[in-house]
């Protein structure tokens, strides 16, 4: 079994709460809470969802979607500093307008 | 815990924090047109369409949108890719679709800053016609987050 839980010979089982957003990749969205906990996940093309039919599912994407989420990966961690200071850059952009809605001026 | 829920771990948090900056953004940007003319950048707030991106050559793309999923309504869906993403989703020169400012921020710094120099393109319905305006994206970044932090990230960024 390519997706499956941490625990052996158990299959995975989405969680109940709601997904928070959802992660593109080439071929798939794959749902998931604020924290990383998987909720669905669905091919594109055909729409299947890991949800039902598991064994099925992986037997069908489980490689593709593994090469994919290990690509993104990889590219998260090489741009990973960048994207912290990209957070750094929103932080204040949002702490700008903030000011320029409460006073009506731009900071310089 | 496996390898794919190690990763999910390590990247939901991140990208879920950028999200929070996405709603912010979309509902802000009345206020954002105003603060941009506040700030002299006013053909970019003026302008009938303004075409974020999309005249931009860069490499790592970041792309953040609302979509609606089926069984699971409106949700903010996030991609981080070296892929051009106007090739994967096809957007022609006339769709509707134009970068938000929040994403603009994030594809300058993880690029460093590679497209600074471009002028914004514009696009005016009436004649169906692109344009390119004054203002650089180096201008545009400096206007929403400040120069001190625009040299700071220059400088340590790697």
């Amino acid at each position: 079994m390519l997706v499956g839980s941490s625990i052996p010979n158990e299959k995975i089982i989405p969680v109940a709460d709601a997904a928070d957003f959802a992660i593109e990749l080439p071929s798939f969205y794959v749902l998931v809470t604020a924290h990383g906990s998987l909720y669905d996940i669905y091919n594109k093309n055909s729409n299947e969802h890991l949800r039902g039919d598991i064994e099925g599912w992986n037997r069908k994407y489980g490689v593709q979607f593994l090469r994919e989420l290990d690509e993104l990966d990889k590219l998260f961690d090489r741009l990973f500093d960048r994207l912290t200071l990209a957070l750094l850059a929103l932080e204040q952009f949002k702490d700008r307008l903030e000011y320029f809605k409460q006073t009506g001026k731009v900071l310089p | 815990m496996n390898k794919y829920e190690q990763t999910l771990n390590k990247i939901a948090p991140l990208f879920y924090k950028l999200i929070q900056y996405f709603d912010f953004a979309f509902n802000n940007s009345q206020v954002i047109n105003r603060y941009l003319i506040k700030a002299g950048l006013t053909e970019i707030a003026q302008v009938n369409t303004v075409e974020l991106l999309k005249n931009c050559s860069y490499n790592y793309h970041y792309y953040i949108y609302f979509y609606e999923l089926t069984k699971h309504g409106y949700i903010a869906k996030i991609a981080l890719t070296t892929e051009n993403i106007r090739e994967i989703y096809e957007f022609s020169s006339y769709s509707v679709y134009s970068a938000t400012f929040d994403e603009v921020i994030v594809n300058m710094v993880i690029n460093k800053f590679s497209f600074e120099n471009t002028h914004i393109m514009g696009y005016e319905f009436g004649i169906q016609k692109n344009f390119i305006l004054n203002n650089t994206y180096k201008d545009l970044f400096i206007a929403l987050v400040g120069k001190d932090l625009y040299e700071a990230i220059r400088i340590s960024i790697k």
